[in-house]
């Protein structure tokens, strides 16, 4: 999925003259959201820290421009300013397009354009849609762009400012463009000329109008011709628009048009053009026109030595378009695929679509740069069939064995990561690796992902002291990516001295949330992109880590897990509510007790409950309490989940999914599903990238917590755990509700309790237990309760 | 419950070329993506699929329409207040979207999928509706078996959910729910852990078909195991590769054998 919407962006933006976001979205299942702890398809937001430099521990599963920049930087030879902004546009540009999380950015011009000809025509809005819908087919073959309904949004407003609503002028000018648009017409009409007793701005938008018209019929040298004109009066509104649009048309001729014109003398034209542009974006416009007259006859390998060269070399004057070009081929498109046009020679592929054939396209014989990127992804080659394991792992270990001859080669920082990426080699079998790694100064772009593959060496020998010492400086640096900070942390969990330590680092912070298996970066990409600063959601265990706590840690463990957290920890609301819980179930209110203040604080929504429980006498009015509490948070439980917790739903939301309070643990741990499989791994968290990186954080936390644990600790949870299955919610809080029934039996919450206890199979999951404890409350309530509302609602046990 | 029995097979062909002239149309349907409706409030847009399709003749073939809404990010994913115009489809984009249906299903071939193939016996809708496009959906589908002519069926895709906890599908609102229980995302475990024989369940009386991936064999395992696909009688197959006639008959194969 990952690779094939890679390459359906690719193409997007390749593809400039499309004139509609056509994202990609093809979940199958409910969205429920969940955690990205490690970013692996593209480095954490705001993306300028990276162009800037912040290359954190590079990921073998990054889009390819994202490897692109990173070569960059591995090669010492840091982004301009320029650069960054550049690259920044295409980075933006094909995430915003493969996306649809932003409805501000689709505003469609065609909308304003059609709004504002209702206005001029006198017509009301509500035809707005149907004209749109009319147009809709006419407009996309004929590759009518929303840079054309902005400039007739333009122009029709100036002449409406001049001649009003359906003035004669305002009907003549509509009635034109209508035909260039399709309203009312099946195909093209150029209209005639205005008379040169014209005024002036109805004669240059007829100019334009007719050059536009010639434009879209590809008679490109009528079109440049008039629209030379325009570019040729200095008093014209349109002058800038039609002398971009010479440009344009000159370059379609060479690209699209009838095979006629000097390639070399546009070129040039178009050279020239860049040179005189005052600011950056517009030169990058029309060099964007150029680029492509300097991939025709060329083969897909000339092309990406050219363009490698280009980025690497630093003398790209459309650095981001560049480098989309070299990714687009990389990926296995011709040059100028979507061009009617002389194609590239050699047998590469013509599009997307045998890409999905082959895995990937081999350039590694081209150019070191394509050669990187290819080989660090083919490290990573993506899972389409389950069947293809043995696959990828054989190709895994292929790149390895490449990317370690490359920097035997090379020496160079650029191939030291790619060796120690993905299947890379293990650094205890190759102390020359090691040892490269090792000496890595501080100062090196390679440095971090240098000393993560280090200290996963140490960690996997046992030498968890020399781990920690290396750790220790690096997450002190408070400029680390969250990504690259969890995966640290993650080591340092790993390689703890105490027990303490083990918790506090267990903690991850995901840099992002995302709602949908279709979404390629969090909702919140646009205002994330517009800080100077990385950003964390809520903080969150990894899956691994948090079933095992959940499973193997005494209560002990969990009050020192609660009590750990510092006051504002965004982890503390989850770690005190869960800690407290499972002192309550193990019938410790003693101890719950003492978390009571911390769940009160960090927990608001609960803080009403839990004065009830703490006011409460005791005997059965606090177990009465603490039931009340409980039942009526969907969320509350004695367990953790990894990541968004209840797929980022409050704990008083029902959840459809039950995903609702708990169901003990078994004694025998059931068997993880499939750990190869793509989203297996996750429920609330979610993986993407690397599957090497997903192995490594699953292993830092085994063995867990146990490695922690005294004899007497790991009885004492043993015990536990054969408690929290005796006192199973439905008896714990099911007999609690039932004794003050019978005690109280005018409590305004009994109803409400009962039927909550009838109902708890249901929220949960039937079993033996649930079923009897909803009988009991079912009939507790029907016999006390007639005609009570949530004795209509109970209409059954479970 | 519904009687055990082989099911019958459809294949997806979609945004790609598909040769499956190898196919036995007497065993094997073909569903192939038509277009793409995009929809933004009102505004609705269509873009056809120009992939090429290769077919044995006499194959029952017909169109399938995905339909995309770009709008706001929905409130109640985020938890972000939006704008008060949130982009929601609306029910004049209903009105677009038959209308849209109806003339594709009739005048538009994907290359060699004669016209007389796709003479309107079916056409299949992919909509992904999140909770507040309900109420486009529904008129859509509304509007949709007026401008059909009678006696073509609708069939449209369902999420799972739809199907096990959160049933809003209308009656008669189509001829066939087909439950996508494939990229199922990080909710596949609470899904497979919920799907037994005759838990799928559209609540209105809409025979349930079942679409699955030829890639997913974990999941496949899941359903075969408690003989999903027979219950419903109907199976459509996804694969995210092309199509190979032997990834069709490794996974015919084994839907039908279990």
């Amino acid at each position: 999925m990952t690779r094939k919407k890679r390459v359906f962006i690719s193409l997007l933006l390749s593809l400039t003259f499309l004139s509609f976001p056509l994202p990609e979205a093809q979940a199958c299942a409910p969205d429920l959201a969940y955690a990205i702890l490690i970013n692996g398809n593209h480095p954490d937001l705001p993306l300028k820290l990276f162009a800037g430099g912040n290359l954190g521990v590079v990921q073998p599963g990054w889009a390819k421009s994202y490897l692109v920049v990173a070569y960059r930087l591995l090669s010492g030879k840091p982004l301009s300013k320029l650069e960054q902004d550049s690259v920044l546009r295409l980075w933006h540009d094909r995430i915003i397009s493969g996306s649809r999380f932003d409805g501000d950015l689709y505003h469609d011009p065609r909308e304003d354009y059609l709004a504002l000809r209702c206005k001029a025509l006198g017509e009301s809005r509500k035809t707005v849609p149907d004209t749109s819908w009319k147009m809709d087919l006419f407009v996309y073959e004929n590759g009518v762009g929303p840079s054309a309904f902005k400039l007739a949004t333009d122009t029709l407003s100036r002449i409406l400012k001049d001649y009003g609503p359906k003035s004669q002028a305002v009907k003549e000018w509509v009635k034109a463009q209508d035909g260039l648009f399709g309203i009312g017409t099946a195909k093209t009409i150029i209209p005639a000329s205005l008379p040169v007793t014209a005024p002036e701005l109805l004669r240059d938008a007829r100019t334009y109008q007719m050059a536009a018209g010639n434009f879209y019929m590809k008679n490109f040298d009528k079109a440049a011709s008039l629209y030379q004109s325009l570019a040729d009066k200095p008093s014209s509104h349109l002058r800038e628009a039609a002398s971009y649009m010479v440009l344009r048309s000159k370059s379609n001729q060479i690209l699209r048009g009838d095979g006629t014109g000097d390639a070399a003398a546009v070129s040039s034209m178009l050279q020239k053009a860049a040179d005189r542009a005052v600011n950056t974006r517009d030169r990058e416009k029309i060099l964007d026109l150029l680029r492509p007259i300097s991939y025709l006859n060329q083969s897909s390998i000339d092309v990406i030595k050219m363009l490698a060269k280009s980025i690497c070399e630093g003398n790209s004057k459309r650095f981001g378009g560049d480098v989309g070009d070299l990714t687009f081929l990389l990926d296995g498109n011709a040059p100028l695929y979507g061009l009617d046009c002389q194609g590239p020679q050699g047998s590469e592929t013509t599009g997307s679509q045998d890409n999905e054939v082959k895995p990937w396209v081999d350039y590694s014989a081209v150019d070191d740069l394509a050669d990187f990127v290819c080989t660090i992804q083919r490290s990573n080659y993506m899972i389409w069939d389950e069947a293809d394991k043995k696959k990828q792992k054989d190709e895994g270990l292929k790149a390895a064995a490449h990317a370690r001859q490359m920097w035997a080669k090379t020496k160079s920082p650029v191939w030291l990561v790619a060796a120690l990426s993905g299947w890379g080699l293990k650094l205890q079998d190759d102390q020359e690796l090691y040892k490269a790694a090792l000496d890595t100064p501080r100062t090196s772009s390679a440095f971090l992902t240098c000393r993560f593959y280090l200290i996963d060496s140490m960690i996997s020998r046992g030498k968890r002291d020399q781990a920690r010492k290396l750790l220790q400086p690096i997450l002190l640096d408070e400029k680390l990516p969250p990504t690259a900070r969890n995966l640290f942390s993650a080591q340092m969990a790993a390689a703890s001295e105490t027990l303490v330590d083990y918790l506090k680092y267990s903690v991850l912070n995901p840099p992002e949330i995302l709602y949908s298996s279709s979404d390629l970066v969090s909702r919140k990409f646009v205002a994330l992109e517009a800080s100077d600063a990385f950003h964390t959601e809520a903080s969150a265990l990894d899956t691994a880590s948090a079933h095992d706590l959940s499973r193997n840690a005494p209560l002990s463990t969990w009050m020192t897990f609660a009590q750990s957290q510092k006051a504002n920890a965004k982890f503390k609301p989850i770690v005190v509510r869960t800690a407290w819980t499972r002192a309550q179930i193990l019938e410790r209110p003693d101890l719950a007790a003492t978390l009571e203040n911390d769940l009160a604080l960090s927990n608001p929504g609960l803080a009403a409950a839990v004065n009830k429980v703490r006011n409460a006498p005791g005997g059965i009015a606090k177990r009465f309490a603490v039931a009340c509490l409980i039942l009526r948070n969907f969320g509350m439980s004695p367990y953790l989940m990894g990541g968004a917790e209840r797929h980022a739903g409050p704990i008083g939301t029902f959840d459809y999914y039950n995903n609702n309070f708990w169901v003990p643990l078994p004694v025998k741990d059931e068997k993880p599903e499939d750990s190869q499989n793509y989203y297996a791994y996750n429920d609330t968290v979610g993986y993407v990238g690397d599957d090497q990186i997903r192995q490594k954080m699953t292993g830092y936390a085994s063995p867990g917590v146990a490695r922690f644990l005294s004899d007497a600790d790991k009885k004492a949870a043993a015990a536990e755990m054969l408690l929290m299955i005796k006192n199973h919610p439905s008896r714990f809080l099911g007999q609690a509700v039932l004794d003050w029934a019978r005690n109280h039996p005018h409590d305004p919450d009994v109803p409400e309790m009962l039927y909550r206890v009838v109902k708890l199979p249901k929220w949960t999951q039937v079993t033996p237990v649930g079923s009897e404890f909803s009988k009991k409350a079912y009939f507790a309530l029907h016999k006390g309760y007639p005609g009570n509302p949530w004795t209509k609602k109970a209409v059954c046990y479970y | 419950m519904a009687v055990l029995g082989t099911p019958s097979i459809t294949v997806w062909a979609w945004q790609r070329d598909e040769d499956l002239s190898y196919i036995d149309p007497g065993k094997v349907s073909v569903a192939y993506l038509a277009g793409t409706i995009f929809i933004r409030g009102s505004s609705v847009r269509f873009r056809p699929c120009d992939r090429k399709l290769n077919l044995p003749p006499g194959t029952n073939a017909y169109p399938v329409f995905r339909i995309e809404t770009i709008r706001s990010f929905p409130a109640h994913a985020s938890g972000f207040k939006t704008s008060e115009n949130d982009d929601i489809p609306t029910v004049d984009a209903a009105s677009y979207a038959a209308k849209a249906i109806a003339n594709h299903s009739s005048s538009f071939a994907r290359n060699n999928v004669s016209s007389k193939s796709v003479a309107c016996r079916q056409v299949q809708i992919d909509f992904d509706a999140f909770s507040d496009e309900r109420t486009f959906y529904r008129e859509l589908l509304r509007r949709l078996r007026h401008e059909l002519p009678s006696g073509c069926k609708i069939s449209i895709t369902v999420l799972a959910s739809w199907l096990l906890a959160d049933r809003w599908l209308e009656p008669a609102c189509a001829d066939e729910a087909v439950a996508m229980l494939f990229s199922m995302g990080p909710g596949k475990r609470e899904v497979l852990s919920s799907i037994r024989p005759g838990a799928l369940n559209s609540g209105a009386g809409i025979p349930i078909a079942l679409g699955i991936s030829a890639n997913e064999k974990s999941t496949n395992r899941a359903l075969f195991e408690r003989q999903i696909q027979k219950s419903t009688g109907h199976l459509y197959i996804f694969s995210s590769r092309p199509w190979t006639q032997e990834r069709l008959r490794a996974i015919t194969s084994e839907a039908q054998a279990r």
